[in-house]
């Protein structure tokens, strides 16, 4: 029993450690891969090559002042980046980034990951309630209405890969795979990215932070710390959305030679790093056009590929 | 564009193969003070006094105070005052006021003994008004040393 319990902590700790870890350079890695994407060389004075900037940032955010406005909320407003990283970080809980390396094995790991991928709006949508300014709770409204719509198209491009896998375990979805899930689910896989995109608010689709109309968004009156935390949260939904991709259509851990977690990795990074491309090359969607390939274009996609993926499946198995 | 490359997203595909290439290739930054620009043969940079070696073997200064650099000057920042007649006439005080030139360069061109040259020396940054006024010691010495350089 207590053999147990601590090897589920220390499993805990590496994962989380890791992953706060891999958050925090993230934003190297970004402002780096960006950069280059601009000719430009990227973060380069501290350290060799920039590398302890992501410290550097963290001690100037962690030192900073702590500003509440005055019209604030003030429980909300201290409630919210709480809400929004502590929800992000809980999903690393059923991610196996390997056979046999997950904190936690759920046979409904995709229910789990969707459902509290949904509970994260809700910070942002209090942030944006909270700060009591203009600019955030526009951003907030914005994030809600995004977030609520593109998780609908979100949810219905995996169904194609659930069905052929026939299973909500993540484990058990990588191991029917013999085939990766893109080669029969192309079009989901595609879909799936743009909603994560947009589950994510990263460019093309950052209307909630959009710089040029609402300042920062909702986290317009964010600074210091509780700042950090929404970017950390960002993150760390951005490698979520990306193990999510790696196991629901690219195979997961699956891959020759090298052991298990390197294959996740590596896929994973890739994914990753086609996000930050795309976002040093694509100019921002304005919101109307955003909601309409949201509902109009998207939507009866997924449907027609659920679909035709059932019927495919009725006619390949013989009903 | 048609409805299939519209559908396969060309577009998106042309811009994400520029910003592709471009993410390989060298960035162009210079990182100043670590690395230098070189300027060009022509550059005009910091005013500079000349020396020459008399017959007797000493070093003067050329400069024989005839004050056609001070005439040429349009932003007026030249203040020569010479002593001595003929040969021996030298300037006893010469002052060019950096933060009034405009290193246009005429007050080169305009000297009749090549006393002036324009360096290559571009960080001439300082902290106060006075020390952008250069006199006569000041001008003589070798910029180079004055150059920024990066610390670690």
């Amino acid at each position: 029993m207590l053999l147990e319990i601590g090897i589920a902590l220390l499993k805990i700790i590496v994962v989380f450690a890791l992953a706060l870890l891999t958050v925090a350079y993230l934003t190297y890695i970004e402002r780096k891969v960006i950069g280059h994407m601009q000719v430009r060389m990227g973060p380069m004075r501290v350290g060799p090559h920039g590398l302890l900037q992501p410290i550097a940032d963290g001690l100037k955010l962690f030192m900073k002042e702590d500003i509440v406005p005055y019209e604030a909320y003030r429980f909300t407003f201290y409630f919210a980046p709480i809400l929004t990283l502590v929800t992000a970080l809980i999903l690393f809980a059923v991610i196996p980034f390997d056979k046999h390396f997950a904190i936690t094995r759920l046979n409904i790991g995709v229910m789990y990951i969707l459902s509290i991928a949904s509970v994260g709006v809700l910070g942002i949508l209090l942030a944006g309630w909270a700060s009591g300014s203009k600019y955030p709770i526009l951003g907030g409204l914005r994030s809600a209405a995004q977030m609520l719509s593109y998780e609908i198209f979100l949810g219905f491009s995996i169904i194609g890969a659930l069905m052929i896998s026939g299973s909500l375990d993540l484990v058990k979805i990588v191991e029917s795979q013999h085939v990766w899930n893109i080669v029969y689910q192309p079009v989901a896989f595609v879909i799936y990215i743009i909603a994560a995109l947009g589950e994510i608010n990263r460019v093309p689709f950052d209307l909630p932070e959009a710089e040029t109309e609402l300042v920062a968004g909702f986290h317009t009156e964010y600074s210091g710390m509780k700042f950090a935390y929404f970017f950390l949260a960002e993150y760390a939904n951005m490698i979520i959305v990306c193990s999510m991709a790696t196991i629901l259509f690219l195979g997961g851990w699956r891959g020759p030679v090298l052991p298990g977690f390197v294959w996740f990795l590596i896929k994973l990074f890739a994914l990753i790093y086609f996000f930050i491309w795309v976002r040093a090359t694509f100019p921002r969607y304005r919101y109307d056009q955003f909601m309409k390939i949201g509902w109009k274009i998207m939507l009866p996609i997924v449907l027609a590929n659920i679909v035709v993926t059932g019927v495919v499946m009725m006619m390949v198995q013989g009903g | 564009m048609g409805l299939i490359s519209k559908i396969f997203g060309k577009d998106l595909l042309i811009g994400l193969n520029r910003t592709g290439r471009y993410g390989v290739s060298k960035p162009i930054t210079m990182q100043y003070p670590k690395e230098k620009w070189t300027p060009y043969p022509a550059f005009r940079g910091t005013i500079r006094h000349l020396t020459k070696e008399t017959e007797e073997g000493e070093t003067r200064v050329r400069c024989n105070a005839c004050g056609l650099c001070a005439r040429a000057c349009p932003a007026e920042c030249i203040h020569i005052v010479g002593e001595g007649k003929g040969k021996d006439r030298v300037p006893k005080t010469f002052v060019i006021d950096f933060s009034r030139c405009l290193y246009c360069g005429l007050c080169v061109e305009a000297c009749p003994q090549d006393a002036l040259e324009m360096t290559s020396f571009y960080e001439s940054a300082v902290y106060t008004r006075e020390e952008m006024v250069f006199d006569l010691d000041k001008m003589l010495e070798d910029y180079s040393k004055w150059e920024r350089t990066f610390k670690k």
